[in-house]
C-alpha cells in the first residue's frame, strides 16, 4: 500500500504542477480570486464570444478604464468541506483502532461516521462544481478551468472510491464471519488510503484556495 | 499475554483514541491559522512560506500519527519518503520547464 501511495504522490504531483503553471496565466474571468482587468479587454472578449455573459456579470467598472472581477473560489465554503474531510480522518483512525484491538462495535460506528463524512465532502464538491458551471467556469473555459476541474475532480474520484471501499468493509463486518481472520489489517489498509486522500486535499486546499494567484 | 505486554504492544503500534482526537483538534487549529493568514491582514511575501510550512506540518502529522508511519519499519517510511521526494522533484521540474515557456509568450 505504501508503494501504491508513493505512485499516487507522483500522480497528484504532476496535476498540482500543471495547476500551478496555469493558475497565474488567466487573461479573462472567471478568476480564482478578485482581479482587476482592463474594461476594454472585457468588452472586446464579450463581443467576440470569447467571454460568456454570465462570467462578465461578475465584473463591475471601478473607473479609470478598469473593472474588478470577483473571484470564483468560495473559501469559507471550501473550509467547511476541508474540516469535514479532516474530521473523517479522525473517525477513520478511531475505526482502525477499534479493528486492531478487537472492538467491533467501535470499528463499525467509526467506519459509518467516516463514510457519512466522506459523502458530505463529496456533496460539497458536487455543489461547488455545479456553482462554477453556472458562473461560466467549465473544463473548456480556460486553462485554469481545465486544470482545476481535473485536479479536484480526480481527487473527488479518489474520495468516492474510498467511500465505496469503506462502505464495503462496513457491510462485510456485519457478516457472520465478520471481516475474517485479520480485520485490523484490512481496515488499516483502507485507513492508509483514506488518510492519503485527506493529505492530498491538505495540499490542494492550500495551493488552490489559500495561496493567491 | 499479560496486561503489561498488551500495553507495550499498544505503545509500539499507535496511540490511544483520545490522543488521536487531540491531534485532530491540533490539525483543525492549524487549518484555522492558515485561513486567518490567507484572509486576514496582508502578510506580503511572508504569506506563501507560512502557508507552505503549516501545510507541511499537517502533512507530516497525518502521515506520522494517523497513518502510523512513525511506528512502522524504517523501510516503509524510506520507501514513501523516496516517492514523495520524487513527486516534489516532478513538480519543481514541470514548473521550471513550462513556466519559463509561458512567460516568454507573454
Amino acid at each position: 500500500m505504501w508503494i501504491f501511495l508513493g505512485s499516487e504522490c507522483l500522480f497528484f504531483g504532476s496535476l498540482i504542477a500543471t495547476y500551478l503553471i496555469f493558475k497565474g496565466e488567466i487573461q479573462l474571468p472567471p478568476f480564482p480570486s478578485d482581479t482587476i482587468v482592463a474594461t476594454a479587454d472585457l468588452e472586446a472578449a464579450l463581443h467576440s464570444g470569447a467571454l460568456e455573459e454570465v462570467a462578465a456579470e461578475h465584473c463591475e467598472s471601478i473607473g479609470g478604464g478598469q473593472s474588478e472581477c470577483a473571484g470564483i473560489l468560495d473559501i469559507p465554503l471550501t473550509s467547511q468541506s476541508t474540516f469535514v474531510l479532516l474530521m473523517s480522518s479522525v473517525t477513520m483512525v478511531l475505526a482502525v483502532f477499534g479493528a486492531q484491538y478487537g472492538r467491533p462495535r467501535m470499528m463499525k460506528g467509526w467506519l459509518l461516521a467516516t463514510v457519512l463524512l466522506g459523502l458530505v465532502f463529496l456533496g460539497y464538491q458536487v455543489f461547488e462544481f455545479r456553482t462554477f458551471g453556472q458562473e461560466g467556469l467549465t473544463l473548456a473555459t480556460n486553462q485554469f478551468g481545465a486544470s482545476f476541474f481535473v485536479l479536484t475532480g480526480l481527487h473527488g474520484t479518489h474520495v468516492a472510491v474510498g467511500v465505496v471501499i469503506l462502505a464495503s468493509l462496513l457491510l462485510g463486518s456485519f457478516r457472520r464471519t465478520g471481516l475474517g481472520a485479520e480485520p485490523g489489517f484490512q481496515v488499516e489498509m483502507a485507513g492508509l488510503y483514506w488518510h492519503f486522500v485527506d493529505v492530498v486535499w491538505i495540499v490542494i486546499f492550500t495551493i488552490i484556495y489559500l495561496i493567491p494567484a | 499475554m499479560t496486561m503489561h505486554a498488551e500495553h507495550e504492544v499498544e505503545e509500539q503500534h499507535g496511540l490511544q483514541p483520545m490522543q488521536y482526537v487531540w491531534i485532530g483538534v491540533a490539525l483543525t487549529i492549524i487549518t484555522v491559522v492558515e485561513l486567518a493568514a490567507s484572509l486576514g491582514p496582508d502578510l506580503g511575501h511572508a504569506l506563501i512560506p507560512i502557508l507552505i510550512v503549516l501545510s507541511v506540518v499537517k502533512f507530516i502529522v497525518v502521515v506520522a500519527y494517523y497513518m502510523h508511519l512513525r511506528f512502522e519499519h524504517p523501510l516503509l517510511w524510506q520507501a514513501f519518503a523516496g516517492s514523495l521526494a520524487l513527486g516534489v522533484f516532478v513538480v519543481i521540474a514541470l514548473i521550471t520547464l513550462f513556466w519559463t515557456d509561458i512567460t516568454d509568450v507573454i
